[in-house]
């Protein structure tokens, strides 16, 4: 009796085993997480979301740029080796754009192309906008990196080459311009079929553009100024081919005319956690910088540093390493002597300690402003590339830079932060070392530029391998930086890591390698950080 | 009703055997029935001979029954020559002798069953319950160490819940998980790597093997080549540890067994720190407005700028001085040694059996107190297990098992990183850092929080006390394992199984952060939960029958699935700090809290694994056996989204076994021989991707979100990872062929296993690096060919064997060839672990040893325009800097772009060797075990190094060590010049001279340089910037004396009187100490930050720490 009951059941679980069914098998290997298609609009987002990273806060700005272009100093002093690329800095290649904004817009064209026809002609103008980000981006990288991989990048997806070939800078520069162009023509060009803005999925403007024409207006705007700002790097290297395309994009009418036209990526208190890497804290403001918003009353002052809590005045602390021996108890304590870094302004959850807790403002960054977009246009006219007023383009960047930095002071919740009063950059213009000169107005555009670019150092840096400004002697003047007497080079370009050969794109990179060192300029070697990329002539 | 009349039949029959007996002159005989090197057999019959009457020796060897005086007692087992002895008196003690003739050794294979040795093809070694006990380590695969030949064992290092590295017969694939399938009665266990990376820190809360109590189990059965696990096919590949627990016995009385054990952890060795020099880089004070000697804080390791970490200031001469922070202290070195505890491994353990000719049981209970040296460390487990048996007539049988563990680990000791206990000591501190009273005075206590900045936390010594007691994880852990085992016999030879059995196990972590703020703002609070369920139902059917006289068959035919049911982690943690300090719960956050939950990483991952299979022996006099076994596979991971793949996959084994003895020539000489045995296995074993990892690379899913300016988190989507997928996986395949002998000598006191076997694993699934630009990091493949060759010989010996005294002797020697024979077309290199960062890795290169290490970061040889310099170290100035500016060695990356092949992180051979004596009541064993080749990465050496802490940064300090006078730009003399011993790179120029291919020393007599000063000269050599980390990579070979136990039998007269049957005590030492070593400057050679395959970095950790503890045994 006994036996049988065994009997059976044995045989039911054996033909359970048996009648195992593949659909079962597929049904439990389905990741509960996975998505099989996206909109657009959230690669989109999720480029954006990834272009700023704590990374390259921590180590390619608080820590690299920001010194090397004195707006501020280790909390310690600047050591003898601080004018270096160390091995974390250039974020922005590896992992900014190759693995995030660069990947997940190149995605874009191929979502839309999937879709049914009449669905995918409705998104012409996001797949433009996207391409005039991911342009943009690749100039970024290819700045202080030189050839980069760009028109065989991000193919691996779609059947493409996973070892794509690295574009020459001269070339890239051409691709980029071309691509912008075509994109900016599309953007102004009326469509057929409604557009689906990209609207609460574009943090670029966070109160969202509803109307897609005015979306596209708005990114044919980014797309004409971004073209100005790359053809500004072939000023040395290809005047004539700067000339061409300056003339053709200030031919447009579509073009920045406000602070609201700014191109700078908002988010909330969480993004740039002031507890984290973004955290600014104990760097000190630098003398030569605190001594000309001293001197003339930039209202910018107190958005950029705190007062040194010592004195509650605005404090530089010296920038050169042959300064920090002498004044080796100010820097024990420099959190106290020296001035600090206006902390919400970059981390606006930053907690000040003051009881408040942690700060819920809102944090910016910016890639290219109208306040950048003034000082561009200045210089063009400064050197009579255009037919532009400099003094009226530099008053106009000087007020946009005052104007929006107001703005996102208050929007950053800087604590006891008051909004500048009206009159306050009347006054501020009218101050002798800002006031535009003629005579000294290159000096002075630039070095507005350098206080614009507070927030883009990286930019500062550009303008300053462009023009050697600020120098030692200009408007803002620098420290000259020596260590034992013998003076310091800043570097020029990012020290790129060399592939292992066993690397699967070890060739490529030994080609632009090899491309790159016939330039003449770029140096000894891949690591040597005083050499400069093509468009970076002495 | 029926159980009611057996149990009257059972009791009626004992009264007329009792008064049966009554009649005689009987008197109680109680005794121990121990082997030959005195450990207790359990399982021994004991027979009354010419009557029925008898029993068995329980768990410690001890019986009691009561016989005629002067009659025979009779003592049997297999394996063991019976033995008569007269009873004379109330005790009796036996040693049993191993039978040499009829030597039928039983082993555990397969699903389970009992194998006499003969049958069995491979190579199989069974460790016994005890000696993996007397190591005294919450993980019982640390107490495997050294005790079976062709396994690697490494231990964990993060305290008790530490995971300790497992590696059977080399890596059979790349993965960074080679650690075998555990199975207890019948319970699939997959052990996950836990710890560290080359980057930071991470406390190791262990895998799932510290929640398993080894108090319970009678034996672990490592099964190692692909023969033997083919039955696990694609869980097969990394070998298979088979654990059978115990089983009550059938006794008259109950059976109490009680252990207590309490052994002491002692840290008695750090690095080679040196005493001579503390803080600072010159020899000098500086002094106060008052006079006073200060601490110069730029001298000193500041917060702010923690790499002037330099021990190259004032010599230790005690007087008082003014430390950076005010205080006066004498000037003396640290003693890192001082802050670490005793730690303590107490283990209770009581047993409870009995049972009858129907049943059985077991039960016991664990509890078990284990702290570290590391102050606020602990682990605490509770473990129960039942195990039954029960007989339903004569035909249905049950064995029933349930362990259900309950374990509480709070602080794992950080591995790696800053918060790691010797690198804290070593990185951020010069060698005066006082270590002992920062250890209480890290509160601010006027402010509240943590004491910060350059004079508040001079030392860093604030942060990282608050750190080691202010930051307090802890994690409960439940683990329950259930297993039925329903056998029913169906006809005579035929009978069939039915297992089934669960795994559930959950845990919660709770990581309370004390807020280091002012008024102790800041903080955190952290909950993580975390749940899953396994399940497998087995059924096979068995046949045996005999053929005649000498045709012997076993037969079994079966399927089984295994489905993990999945669960999820959950982790919810606070932001932006708490509202109310030092209130620990989600609702007390600043901003809105976090929620994080994993349901797709395994274990809390859906997969399913079914299988038939088929397997048989057939033996032909006792002397010949053949083998086979085939699975066929059908698992869930290989499956695609459309329905398309490979999901199948067939493991098929076969073997001979040939007990050569058997033959008559053997049998009727009075041959030396006394057992041999020829084998030989052909296997194939395999492993399978994780689940999901087919239907997720290349899609899209949820991921993270985005704060946005109305500070929301908006959610993202975009690509779900960086994967490109492969459309075409199919399961990963290794086949391995082995040839073995037993063969025995002079009464089996000499004995050697030798086996040899060839893996060769293809079809790795990996993922393979893609450039980044491509659009993709990785790419599924399947592709490779990794081999393991390697040799495995046992030799046992029993060189002495006296009535009263016995020295057993056994020899483990393994040496494993890991080569990697090729991998991806196009592809030589696949990496498989970092350190120091990604300075360093260690790869499988095709054509090479698996593990071989490169790194740009090696010294550079000179290869240019001055050929007689060619092969001397190169000396430049490095892209990143050098302390001082001075000259310094470059890397080889830095110099020619050239990556440098150091060696390989796999050991060359390893050996270990068991000395056991035993005279009278004592025995003593002693065991001894041997590492030779592999290579080590430490950064506590390179930047212990860098800041002159270690003693190898004395030499050139001052005259008396070889120190260089010089005078300094600014006039200043000095004595601590150091000539470095290399050439200057082409192209350097000093003063207008081109020194290239220059050597230092020349350049110095010829007035071109000044020697570099000692603290720079070191700094340069092995610091972050610019060091250079071959340095800090050496061989790793060592000698341990890794187990000395003495036990001791106490005589009945004491223990009777307490009413014990068995009473005894030993005392075991663990990891006493090294007989040799080549770790450099005293790094701790075992002192590994994770248990992954490749594993071979060292990043602070613990200092050498050894254990002593006793234990008592007594049975009731």
């Amino acid at each position: 009796m006994n036996k049988r009951k065994y009997i059976v059941s044995i045989s039911i679980a054996c033909l359970a085993l048996g009648a195992c069914k593949k659909s079962a098998f597929v049904e439990t290997n389905l990741n509960p997480t996975t998505l099989y298609s996206v909109d657009p609009a959230d690669q989109f987002l999720a480029a954006a979301a990834g272009c700023q990273d704590d990374f390259e806060y921590f180590y390619d700005v608080y820590r690299s740029e920001n010194n090397w272009l004195q707006y501020t100093t280790s909390p310690a002093g600047n050591t003898p080796g601080f004018a270096r690329v160390t091995g974390n800095f250039n974020e922005r290649y590896s992992k900014i754009f190759y693995g995030r904004v660069g990947t997940y817009l190149s995605d874009i064209p191929h979502l839309i192309a999937q879709m049914k026809p009449g669905d995918a002609a409705k998104r012409v103008y996001q797949q433009n906008i996207a391409a005039i980000f991911k342009a943009y981006y690749a100039f970024y990288v290819s700045d202080i990196n030189g050839d980069i991989p760009y028109t065989q990048a991000f193919e691996a997806r779609y059947g493409g080459t996973l070892t794509p070939a690295y574009d020459r800078q001269a070339t890239l520069f051409d691709t980029l311009d071309a691509q912008i162009k075509a994109a900016v023509k599309v953007l102004e060009t009326p469509q057929a079929a409604t557009q689906v803005p990209i609207n609460a999925k574009d943090p670029f403007f966070p109160n969202g553009i509803s109307d897609p024409v005015q979306e596209a207006t708005q990114w044919a705007k980014i797309g004409n100024a971004v073209r100005l700002k790359m053809a500004m790097r072939l000023m040395k290297r290809d005047p004539a081919k700067m000339k061409s395309i300056v003339t053709e994009v200030l031919a447009d009418a579509t073009q920045m005319a406000s602070t609201d036209d700014s191109w700078a990526l908002y988010a909330g208190p969480g993004y740039a956690n002031g507890a984290g890497n973004y955290n600014p804290v104990g760097f000190c403001a630098a003398k030569p910088v605190i001594d000309f918003m001293n001197t003339t009353g930039d209202p910018r002052l107190k958005m950029f540093y705190r007062p040194a809590l010592k004195t509650m005045t605005f404090v530089g602390a010296p920038t050169s390493p042959d300064d920090v021996a002498a004044n080796t108890n100010n820097f024990l304590h420099s959190d106290s002597v020296y001035s600090q870094l206006q902390h919400r302004l970059f981390a606006p959850n930053y907690d000040e300690n003051d009881g408040n807790g942690a700060g819920t403002g809102i944090a910016f960054f910016p890639l290219l402003t109208y306040a950048e977009y003034c000082f561009i246009r200045a210089e063009l006219g400064n050197r009579g590339i255009t037919g532009d007023d400099a003094a009226t383009w530099y008053n106009k960047g000087v007020t946009a830079s005052i104007t929006y930095y107001d703005q996102r002071a208050v929007a950053a919740g800087i604590a006891g932060y008051n909004k500048i009063a009206a009159g306050d950059i009347t006054t501020y213009l009218a101050q002798p070392k800002v006031a535009y000169n003629p005579a000294t107005g290159l000096d002075q555009i630039v070095c507005q530029a350098y206080l614009d670019f507070f927030r883009q150092p990286s930019e500062a840096w550009a303008w300053w391998k462009r023009t050697g400004l600020p120098s030692t002697t200009s408007t803002i003047a620098w420290e000259a930086l020596s260590t034992s007497g013998t003076p310091i080079a800043l570097p020029r370009r990012a020290a790129i890591s060399v592939l292992l050969p066993t690397d699967r794109n070890y060739d490529n990179q030994q080609a632009a390698f090899k491309n790159m060192t016939s330039d003449g300029n770029w140096g000894t070697g891949p690591n040597d950080f005083s050499g400069r990329v093509w468009w970076d002539m002495p | 009703m029926r159980k009611f009349k057996a149990h009257w039949l059972l009791f009626m029959l004992s009264c007329m055997w009792s008064a049966a007996l009554l009649g005689q002159d009987r008197i109680p005989v109680a005794g121990v029935v121990r082997d030959s090197v005195g450990n207790p057999l359990s399982g021994i019959s004991v027979m009354v001979k010419g009557a029925k009457s008898g029993t068995s020796t329980d768990a410690l060897g001890n019986f009691k029954l009561s016989a005629p005086r002067g009659a025979q007692l009779v003592f049997s087992g297999i394996g063991y020559l019976a033995q008569q002895v007269e009873v004379t008196g109330s005790n009796v003690t036996v040693a049993m002798h191993t039978d040499p003739k009829s030597l039928s050794e039983v082993v555990v294979t397969g699903f389970g069953q009992r194998t006499n040795l003969r049958k069995v093809p491979y190579s199989v070694t069974e460790i016994k319950g005890d000696e993996i006990t007397r190591a005294n380590n919450a993980n019982f695969v640390d107490a495997l160490q050294g005790k079976v030949a062709g396994v690697f064992v490494g231990q964990g290092t993060g305290g008790p819940s530490s995971s300790a590295k497992i590696r059977i017969r080399g890596n059979a694939s790349l993965s960074s998980n080679t650690q075998p399938l555990v199975v207890i009665d019948g319970i699939l266990i997959e052990p996950g790597t836990t710890g560290a990376d080359s980057w930071g820190q991470n406390r190791d809360f262990g895998n799932i093997i510290k929640d398993l109590n080894p108090d319970d189990y009678e034996s672990i059965d490592v099964l190692k080549g692909s023969a033997a696990t083919a039955l696990y096919g694609s869980r097969g590949l990394n070998g298979v540890l088979l654990i059978t627990t115990k089983k009550g016995r059938a006794r008259k009385d109950l059976g109490i067994s009680f252990t207590h054990t309490e052994s002491f952890d002692h840290a008695y060795k750090l690095p080679d720190y040196q005493n001579t020099y503390g803080g600072g880089i010159k020899p000098t004070f500086d002094k106060d407005a008052q006079g006073n000697d200060i601490v110069d804080p730029l001298n000193a390791s500041i917060y702010y700028t923690p790499d002037a970490n330099q021990s190259f200031g004032p010599k230790f001469d005690g007087h008082t001085v003014k430390d950076i922070d005010g205080r006066m202290v004498p000037w003396v070195p640290n003693k890192p040694l001082d802050f670490f505890q005793t730690g303590k491994y107490i283990n209770t353990n009581l047993a409870i059996e009995g049972g009858n000719e129907g049943s059985t049981y077991r039960f016991s209970v664990s509890d078990l107190q284990n702290n570290s040296i590391m102050p606020n460390n602990k682990l605490q487990r509770d473990a129960f297990s039942l195990r039954a048996t029960h007989k339903i007539g004569s035909a249905i049988s049950l064995d029933a098992s349930v362990s259900y563990t309950i374990s509480t680990i709070k602080n794992p000791i950080w591995q790696g990183g800053n918060f790691s206990p010797l690198f804290a000591f070593t990185y951020f501190m010069p060698r005066n850092a006082p270590i002992a009273w920062w250890q209480h005075n890290y509160i601010d206590t006027i402010n509240g929080g943590q004491k910060t900045g350059p004079t508040g936390d001079p030392y860093y010594l604030a942060h990282t006390m608050w750190n080691w007691y202010q930051d307090n994880s802890t994690q409960h852990e439940n683990n329950l394992l259930a297993n039925l085992d329903l056998t029913v016999k169906l006809a005579p030879g035929l009978s069939a199984l039915v297992r089934s059995n669960v795994n559930t196990y959950n845990f919660y972590m709770e990581e309370d952060v004390n807020g280091s703020g002012k008024n102790f703002s800041g903080g955190s609070y952290t909950l993580t939960k975390g749940s899953y369920n396994n399940i497998r139902i087995q059924g096979l059917l068995n046949y045996t029958k005999d053929f005649g006289e000498d045709f012997n068959l076993n037969a079994s035919a079966g399927g089984e699935t295994y489905r993990r049911l999945g669960g999820q982690r959950i982790k919810l943690n606070t932001n932006g700090g708490l509202l109310a300090p030092g209130l620990y719960t989600i609702s007390n956050s600043v901003s809105p809290p976090s929620i994080e939950v994993n349901n797709t990483d395994a274990p809390y991952s859906d997969y399913r694994n079914d299988a038939v299979y088929v397997m048989g022996d057939l033996t032909w006099k006792n002397m010949l056996t053949a083998n086979f076994t085939v699975r066929n596979d059908w698992v869930s991971s290989l499956t695609y989204r459309d329905g398309h793949g490979k999901d199948y996959a067939t493991y098929p084994a076969v073997g001979l076994a040939w007990t050569f003895t058997e033959l008559p020539t053997f049998k009727n000489s009075n041959s030396i021989l006394s057992f041999g045995k020829l084998r030989a296995s052909l296997g194939w074993s395999g492993s399978y991707p994780q689940a999901y990892y087919t239907n997720t690379a290349g899609f899209y899913s949820p991921n993270g979100t985005f704060n946005n300016t109305g500070n929301s988190n908006q959610q993202l989507f975009t690509f779900q990872g960086s994967n490109l997928g492969n459309a075409n996986l199919i399961a990963e395949r290794a086949r391995e062929l082995e040839f073995g002998a037993d063969i025995r000598f002079f009464h089996n006191r000499l004995g050697f296993d030798v086996a040899w076997y060839k893996k060769n694993s293809f079809n790795q699934i990996l993922n393979l690096n893609t450039p980044v630009e491509s659009g993709a990091s990785s790419q599924a493949i399947n592709a490779g060919n990794i081999q393991n060759q390697g040799i495995e010989i046992l030799m046992t010996a029993t060189p002495v064997q006296l009535r009263d005294f016995t020295w057993n002797s056994t020899i483990n020697f393994t040496r494993n060839r890991n080569k990697v024979i090729s991998l991806y077309p196009g592809v030589k290199s696949y990496q498989l672990e970092l350190a120091f960062g990604a300075d360093e890795q260690a790869v499988a290169i095709a054509g090479k040893d698996y593990g071989t290490v490169q790194t740009g970061y090696g010294y550079a040889i000179y290869n240019g325009k001055n050929a007689a310099a060619n092969g001397k170290k190169v000396l430049g100035l490095a892209p990143y800097g050098t302390t001082g500016g001075y000259y310094s060695f470059l890397r080889s990356q830095d110099y020619d772009g050239s990556t440098k092949t150091l060696g390989t992180i796999m050991e060359n051979w390893l050996g270990s060797t068991t000395q056991s004596f035993r005279y009278k009541a004592f025995n003593l064993s002693v065991q001894i075990d041997a590492k030779y080749g592999g290579l080590m990465a430490s950064a506590s050496h390179q930047y212990g190094s860098a800041g002159g802490d270690f003693k190898n940064s004395l030499k050139g300090r001052d005259a008396a060590s070889g120190g260089i006078a010089y005078t300094d730009g600014s006039g200043v003399s000095h004595n601590d010049g150091i000539i470095p011993d290399g050439v200057f790179a082409d192209g350097i120029m000093i003063n207008g001279t081109d020194v290239g291919g220059m050597t230092y020393k020349d350049a110095y007599n010829a007035k071109l340089v000044t020697p570099v000063p000692a603290y720079a000269y070191y700094g340069n050599l092995s610091q972050w910037s610019s060091g250079i980390r071959e340095y800090s990579t050496f061989d790793n070979s060592w000698i341990a004396v890794r187990e000395v136990t003495v036990g001791y039998d106490l005589p009945s007269s004491i223990y009777k009187k307490v009413k014990f049957s068995s009473l005894r005590v030993a005392v075991t030492g663990r990891n006493l100490g090294y007989l040799y070593k080549t770790a450099k400057d005293g790094i701790n050679p075992e002192g590994f930050y994770n248990n992954n395959s490749a594993g071979f970095a060292e990043y602070g950790g613990l200092p050498y720490t050894r254990s002593l503890g006793f234990s008592v045994k007594a049975g009731f």
